[in-house]
């Protein structure tokens, strides 16, 4: 779920920075160091929206480097997996234990035993896809599903997410060929 | 670092959160949308080079927005995404001991996000199995508020 919250950054400026345009710097800084990161609890931070200029408050001298740190706080947009949201997400790649599919940068797996009874030996190792054993639905790269999240790692700054379309409403939206390359 | 499951448990489905996400604002696909647009342009017009996870975040919600129409003057459709939201949070319904009930902002998110013309309340509770708690006739006018929107915006 996608989700706007205040958060706060320390960022280490370097005396070369100083001058006028300190405040630009430390937003352009801190976007680069923040936008794109994978937070534990909080998710992946997608944008940073607004960095409000009294927030900046003033910065302390470390005396060992002569740098001075910065607590920023900023409004950003998040993306979080919740347990038991239902999402739709895009298929990537398909296995013989499942598939992986993405809610942007989140990776999702789900496991053949979160498929329904049907698709359970539905992989189909030369179309590289799950197949349901009445051939109608077919789970390929590319394709859209709608899955429920169950449960969620946090890796080397990467999210992973595990899912399941076994229950009633979720699996296949679309096949992806209208939408082009993913 | 797996979740501990015996830990206090987050439950979207039962609308319990964790303690840290009580306050927070949520959006739905649509608006996530709206917002990164924005800013894209405000990065292009400086020259600087949208990141990855940003991109793919772009590239999913523009794929998965059931509530668009290119066709459409852009402002119109904001508009009227505004207006479902503010539609669905402003919903109220009384229960039997004269309570007032709402729809929490993760709902009015899910509703905008997965429900589609077609949506029944079955599915609609099979999907967000929190809206169980309001009666069906209750359900049924929210997706019909939705379904208005829809059929206007893609109209």
């Amino acid at each position: 779920m996608f989700y706007v919250k205040t958060l706060s950054h320390e960022i280490v400026l370097e005396p070369v920075h100083f001058g006028q345009k300190l405040r630009a710097t430390l937003v352009r800084l801190l976007k680069e160091q923040v936008e794109g990161l994978a937070l534990a609890n909080y998710g992946y931070v997608v944008n940073v929206i607004e960095v409000p200029e009294d927030q900046i408050k003033s910065g302390v001298i470390e005396y060992d480097t002569g740098s001075v740190i910065f607590t920023v706080q900023y409004t950003a947009l998040l993306l979080r997996p919740f347990i038991h949201e239902v999402l739709d997400a895009v298929v990537s790649q398909c296995n013989p234990l499942g598939f992986f599919a993405f809610v942007g940068p989140l990776r999702i797996f789900v496991s053949k035993h979160s498929m329904p009874e049907d698709m359970f030996n539905g992989f189909d190792g030369e179309k590289d896809a799950w197949i349901s054993d009445d051939k109608e639905v077919v789970i390929a790269s590319g394709s859209g599903v709608r899955l429920k999240i169950k449960g969620r790692t946090v890796e080397q700054g990467n999210i992973t997410a595990i899912g399941t379309i076994k229950d009633n409403y979720l699996g296949l939206i679309d096949d992806g060929e209208a939408q082009g390359t993913v | 670092m797996v979740e501990d499951a015996t830990a206090p448990i987050e439950n979207v489905a039962e609308l319990q959160l964790g303690k840290e996400f009580q306050d927070i604002h949520i959006l739905s696909n649509a608006q996530v949308a709206v917002i990164l647009q924005a800013s894209a342009g405000y990065a292009v017009s400086r020259d600087e080079e949208l990141n990855d996870v940003y991109r793919k975040v772009q590239r999913y919600v523009n794929r998965f927005t059931s509530m668009t129409n290119p066709e459409k003057e852009h402002q119109e459709v904001v508009d009227e995404l505004d207006n479902l939201q503010d539609a669905l949070t402003a919903f109220r319904k009384e229960t039997e001991d004269g309570d007032e009930q709402e729809l929490h902002p993760a709902e009015v998110a899910a509703l905008m996000n997965l429900v589609a013309t077609d949506t029944m309340v079955e599915e609609a509770v099979a999907l967000i199995p929190s809206l169980s708690r309001f009666p069906e006739a209750a359900i049924d006018e929210i997706l019909d508020i939705i379904r208005s929107t829809i059929i206007r915006i893609v109209s």
